[in-house]
């Protein structure tokens, strides 16, 4: 740490960073390093970006961010890393953007597209329990093109698309998985580039953390005060 | 199964599929204690077994206020647009319907008795009738009170617990 008057112990500045920084980032990094394993980007055509995997500085409650700036300014090689990691996450939002981009445009995958709805609804008859699409039709290219660009290997038993996916997907992800083999690829290259660099900056914020709540002696997360006898805090959900 | 049948779904279903999607897919490890029936994937599984069963799936623009209400009680305020994210993904995967039902359609000793949500998924199920409607709720007192009341058989809806 780089400042000159030293925070005492059990101080309240350090727990800030503690509390309002660094427990919310490194919880965030653990879920998105899960999903990122499994690449499931949670991208969507939609937003054209990751639901759920964020720039670092919007997993911090907007009133918190003075202790963000007061925590870089004491840690200033995190403002690098936390650039860093926002960098590669629009790089894969680019990435499956124009993956996304190519495989609707692409004649050969409309074309699967169209065979795949035929066959499907020529089984319909056959399959009582397969859901009529005609109502999302237009919407199918778009839904399977989101699956591949997060990888989504099934869906669960209750979405419409269940039966249509669990039928066809092995085609779509043989066929296009690779598709524009180049955009693919990109999309594969800035996942792991962008897993590399939130797997190591989780393990050295949790490292911190530990040095912190050591060197100062506080908790790691905070101690709640007994509870008020008001019913509305009682039923407040945290997460 | 496709042809008619049609699943009317009250607010505890909805949110359990929330949260299971927040928690086991996406990781939100916090809001695993709120999890009261999907503690299994077999759970899960079986409930989305059930659910596929019906042709269409609706419910009440009520559910969706209490849905927000659910959502609203969850802290840190700043993943509030993650679980909305997640409900209207429910939704859109779904297929789910939503219908509006005015107070002054409802019966006033019913919305006495049950409470304006409860009502609006029977009054749902009453305007669906030719879609042999079944109302899914995890609620066992709304469940039991129909069929105190002898709801379903009167209005000829099931009421049924997905869960069980």
């Amino acid at each position: 740490m780089t400042f000159d008057i030293k925070p005492g112990r059990g101080s309240e500045r350090v727990k800030a960073w503690v509390y309002a920084i660094l427990n919310p980032v490194i919880e965030a990094l653990r879920r998105e390093t899960e999903m990122l394993r499994s690449g499931n980007l949670s991208w969507r055509l939609r937003s054209r970006r990751c639901e759920y995997i964020r720039p670092i500085s919007v997993l911090i409650d907007w009133d918190q961010h003075p202790n963000l700036e007061d925590f870089i300014a004491e840690h200033p090689t995190f403002s690098g890393r936390f650039s860093q990691h926002d960098s590669a996450l629009a790089g894969v939002e680019q990435a499956a953007t124009e993956y996304v981009q190519g495989l609707l445009r692409a004649r050969s995958f409309q074309e699967q597209v169209g065979k795949c709805l035929a066959d499907y609804e020529a089984r319909l008859p056959f399959n009582p329990a397969y859901p009529d699409l005609l109502n999302r039709r237009d919407k199918i290219p778009e839904e399977i093109a989101e699956f591949l660009a997060n990888n989504s290997r099934s869906l669960p038993r209750h979405y419409a698309m269940y039966s249509f996916w669990k039928e066809y997907a092995g085609t779509f992800q043989e066929d296009f998985g690779g598709f524009t083999e180049t955009a693919h690829d990109n999309v594969k290259v800035k996942t792991q580039e962008l897993l590399g660099i939130s797997g190591q900056l989780s393990v050295d914020l949790e490292a911190l953390r530990l040095m912190l709540v050591r060197e100062y002696d506080i908790p790691a997360a905070p101690i709640e005060p007994p509870r008020a006898n008001f019913p509305e805090n009682n039923s407040s959900t945290r997460w | 199964m496709r042809g008619t049948s049609m699943a009317i779904l009250d607010t505890g279903p909805i949110w359990e599929l929330v949260l299971y999607s927040a928690v086991k897919q996406l990781g939100f490890a916090n809001l695993e204690g709120d999890l009261t029936y999907f503690v299994r994937p077999e759970v899960y599984q079986n409930c989305g077994d059930f659910l596929s069963t019906f042709a269409g799936k609706t419910t009440s623009a009520s559910v969706v206020v209490e849905l927000y209400g659910r959502i609203q009680r969850t802290q840190p305020k700043k993943g509030h647009p993650d679980l909305w994210e997640l409900v209207y993904e429910e939704f859109r995967r779904m297929s789910m319907d939503e219908d509006i039902v005015k107070l002054l359609d409802m019966e006033l000793d019913l919305v006495a008795k049950f409470g304006p949500t409860d009502v609006s998924l029977l009054e749902i199920a009453r305007r669906n009738m030719t879609q042999a409607p079944v109302i899914l709720t995890v609620d066992r007192e709304f469940h039991a009170r129909c069929k105190k009341e002898e709801v379903s058989s009167e209005l000829r809806i099931e009421v049924c617990n997905p869960i069980y």
